[in-house]
């Protein structure tokens, strides 16, 4: 972490979820953007789980770039 | 509540969950919160919570950009670079969204409180108003933040969307 910043103290709830909701934001998008580019360089699905430490088809169904499949 | 305004509710919600994904969405969020939802029903034909924040000098593209600042500042105070977090979100907003509804709890407990708001209203139909009703008794979470970076004043918004609704 950068010099004269700090980790919310969980003190201050407030500030303190507002970082952990604003962390989680940018984990959610920079696995999006990592998956994407991940099997645009040709990763399968197992080594994108394995890096994720999940399996193949849990990678698959909570990351696939079509996961929301349309009502029948 | 009568046939009619029950289609009505129904009609709304539809419109303002619809919105409230798309606006997520287009923000580099997975699935719409409450802020989102809020910044739904400004964009409905009912302008009763446009009028209500227009009463308050906000726009509703300063929401949708208080949104993203919020969480900027969230990360800056943690010393994470913004500029390399919004390119990092690009991917979120190109999605097709199919399939049903998502939203976070906020955002269902949002409409909920909205929803108990226009049935206690004499059992109006619900009105964007009611969104911004529900909003401005929200203590805690982004929105909160969000009209805390507005300068928004919860009680006299809560003020402005009761009057909207009521003229």
């Amino acid at each position: 972490m950068a010099e004269g910043t700090q980790t919310p103290s969980p003190d201050n709830p407030d500030e303190a979820f507002a970082s952990v909701v604003a962390l989680r934001r940018l984990a959610a998008a920079l696995e999006r953007s990592t998956v994407d580019s991940a099997l645009a360089q040709g990763w399968t699905w197992a080594h994108i789980g394995e890096a994720l430490g999940m399996t193949a088809q849990a990678a698959h169904k909570r990351l696939s770039p079509s996961r929301r499949a349309p009502l029948d | 509540m009568t046939i009619k305004n029950a289609l009505a509710d129904i009609r709304t919600m539809k419109t303002l969950f619809t919105t409230a994904e798309n606006e997520a969405a287009a923000l580099g969020d997975e699935q719409p919160g409450a802020e989102h939802l809020f910044l739904a029903s400004l964009s409905l034909d009912d302008d009763s919570a446009r009028s209500a924040l227009a009463a308050l000098g906000v726009t509703a593209d300063q929401v949708r950009s208080g949104i993203v600042r919020v969480h900027a500042e969230a990360l800056e105070a943690l010393g994470l670079d913004v500029a390399t977090a919004s390119v990092l979100g690009r991917s979120g907003s190109s999605r097709p969204l199919t399939g049903p509804y998502r939203s976070t709890g906020s955002a269902q407990d949002l409409f909920q409180r909205a929803r108990r708001l226009s049935a206690a209203d004499t059992s109006a139909p619900l009105r964007a108003g009611h969104i911004a009703m529900a909003a401005a008794e929200a203590e805690h979470g982004t929105i909160v933040r969000l009209f805390e970076l507005l300068d928004i004043d919860r009680a006299r918004l809560a003020s402005t969307a009761r009057a909207a609704v009521a003229g």
